[in-house]
């Protein structure tokens, strides 16, 4: 574990060198996200403008949803999403793989944290400031209870998400190019935003099991407005778990059949 | 002329060569629709709406089908201008004997068609599973939205290609043109219809020229838009367009100048 941690922190730090000379492309990331919250800002506003409530949440829960839910997404984002998309469109099909697969570590994690972006974790700030707006400006009040668990749970779904996420690009190891596997995830983050009740019974169930994306948002919000469901809990454990084994037993069954250069 | 046919072909192909990408592509792009279907709904049946700004719920949903489609005629991800000049490779269309612009414009043309193409499937299967809340146009109507998306497209490439052309310039534009495109699309109408913004924001969002490429379309579809004032859409498009190819071809000539073709 240790090795890891170190492993993590040179590679944090490259890439705090190398981002500190491009502090335009630093600037240009975090305006994205902030144009973002801007803009859903306004969506949200001309949702409520219609709809004192959207599925029995009010503006400041789903607000309070969204920024969790951008706060999940970016620190994945931050941390794991570069050396994944790296992975969908190049490692792959380049043979890149190849000095991964070499280092005595795990190569799913390793290439997982190769390219860190800073700048999504200065987004990640400004997304944790605009959850405590949420709870703050919507007078919303919290338990002690709801709080500990609602930290319990946004660090498993911080882990079933980076699991999903590693599970969209795993077919690159079979199709060699898919650079569409890497927009994947942010095509579903969209789902991530909205109350579960919104979607129809059938599109929810499979979305909080089969692909458990609206777990990963809307569990622990819910656990922290209202009283924390044992049911819940024990279900985010244990598809963070089951799904932990699906990715990894992916990768393997991938890496196996991995040929280095293809094209 | 030829040599651009056989460009265009031979192009087609060599997207053709990874269509399993392309169609991952866009059945990943369809959870947008699904998203807002689901979300619109709930919207309007949960507080019992029949009409937001003159929008009914079939309203909203046919806009929502028709931006789905509008986004695979977006040209920001099939232009790659910026990345050739950056890495230097733009080098081998300029020293052929052809326009290099002309060639880009073709590529972009050529990725476009293959969206399309490849899109109908998926959109009669949208049309399929929620063909209760879409609107079917009159036939002019139809012909008056094929027109303008068409110029849309236009439109918005020339439009981005200023961006592009600035990497003469300024070095690798690629984290701005994410940037602007993600907020054109929004100021287009892209994220919801324009007449659902309050009144002094729509004001604003009306004067530029973005509302053309997914909002202005959207509503000749819908059949709200008469024929003189599409006509003066068209009239406008044209004159947008121009002014935009005037300012990308002036910065793409003064930044040949400074191309040396070594890339990055």
């Amino acid at each position: 574990m240790k090795k890891y941690f170190l492993i993590n922190w040179i590679i944090f730090k490259n890439a705090y060198i190398r981002d500190k000379k491009v502090p335009g492309a630093v600037f240009a990331g975090v305006m994205f996200h902030l144009v973002d919250i801007a803009m859903i800002i306004i969506f949200f506003n001309i949702i409520f403008s219609n709809t004192s409530s959207l599925a029995g949440w009010n503006f400041y829960q789903v607000l309070f949803l969204y920024a969790f839910a951008k706060c999940i997404v970016s620190i994945n984002s931050g941390w794991i999403k570069g050396g994944l998309n790296d992975f969908a469109t190049e490692l792959i099909r380049r043979g890149g793989f190849d000095f991964f697969m070499t280092k005595p570590v795990n190569p799913m994690i390793l290439v997982s944290m190769s390219r860190p972006r800073l700048y999504a974790f200065i987004a990640g700030i400004f997304e944790v400031g605009l959850c405590f707006y949420a709870i703050f400006a919507g007078h919303i009040n919290i338990g002690l209870a709801n709080i500990f668990w609602f930290i319990i749970l946004a660090i498993l779904v911080n882990m079933l998400y980076y699991f999903l996420q590693v599970l969209t690009v795993v077919p690159a190891f079979w199709f060699i190019k898919l650079w569409s596997l890497q927009d994947l995830m942010s095509r579903f983050n969209q789902v991530m935003r909205y109350p579960a009740g919104v979607f129809p019974p059938v599109i929810r169930f499979i979305l909080m099991s089969v692909f458990p994306i609206i777990a990963i948002s809307f569990i622990p919000a819910q656990t922290l407005f209202y009283p924390p469901k044992i049911e819940y809990i024990i279900y985010i454990i244990l598809i963070t778990l089951i799904f932990g084994m699906i990715t990894n037993f992916l990768w393997k069954l991938g890496q196996s059949r991995y040929s280095s250069a293809s094209s | 002329m030829k040599k651009y046919l056989i460009y265009f072909k031979v192009g087609f192909l060599d997207l053709l060569a990874y269509k399993a990408d392309f169609i991952i592509y866009i059945v990943v792009n369809m959870v947008f629709f699904f998203v807002f279907l689901a979300l619109w709904k709930s919207i309007y049946t949960g507080s019992g709406i029949t009409e937001i700004n003159n929008y009914s719920l079939n309203n909203t949903i046919t806009y929502y089908f028709i931006t789905s489609f509008l986004f695979r005629l977006d040209p920001t991800f099939a232009m790659y201008l910026n990345q050739t000049v950056w890495n230097g490779s733009f080098t081998n269309d300029l020293v052929k004997p052809w326009n290099a612009l002309f060639v880009d414009f073709i590529y972009t043309l050529n990725e476009l068609s293959l969206r399309v193409l490849l899109y109908l499937p998926f959109s009669f299967f949208i049309f399929i599973v929620s063909f209760q809340y879409i609107n079917i146009p009159s036939g002019i109507n139809f012909i008056y939205f094929i027109i303008t998306a068409f110029l849309g497209i236009i439109l918005a490439y020339c439009f981005y290609q200023i961006i592009h052309t600035l990497c003469f310039h300024f070095g690798d534009q690629d984290n701005n043109i994410n940037l602007i495109s993600f907020i054109v699309a929004f100021l287009a109408g892209g994220t919801f219809p324009l007449a659902f913004l309050p009144e002094q924001i729509r004001s604003i969002f009306l004067v530029l020229p973005f509302r053309f490429l997914f909002d202005t379309p959207a509503n000749i579809f819908l059949g709200k838009l008469g024929s003189h004032e599409i006509f003066f859409i068209w009239l406008q498009m044209l004159l947008w367009s121009a002014l935009f190819f005037v300012v990308y071809y002036l910065i793409y000539k003064s930044g040949l100048k400074k191309y040396t073709g070594t890339g990055r």
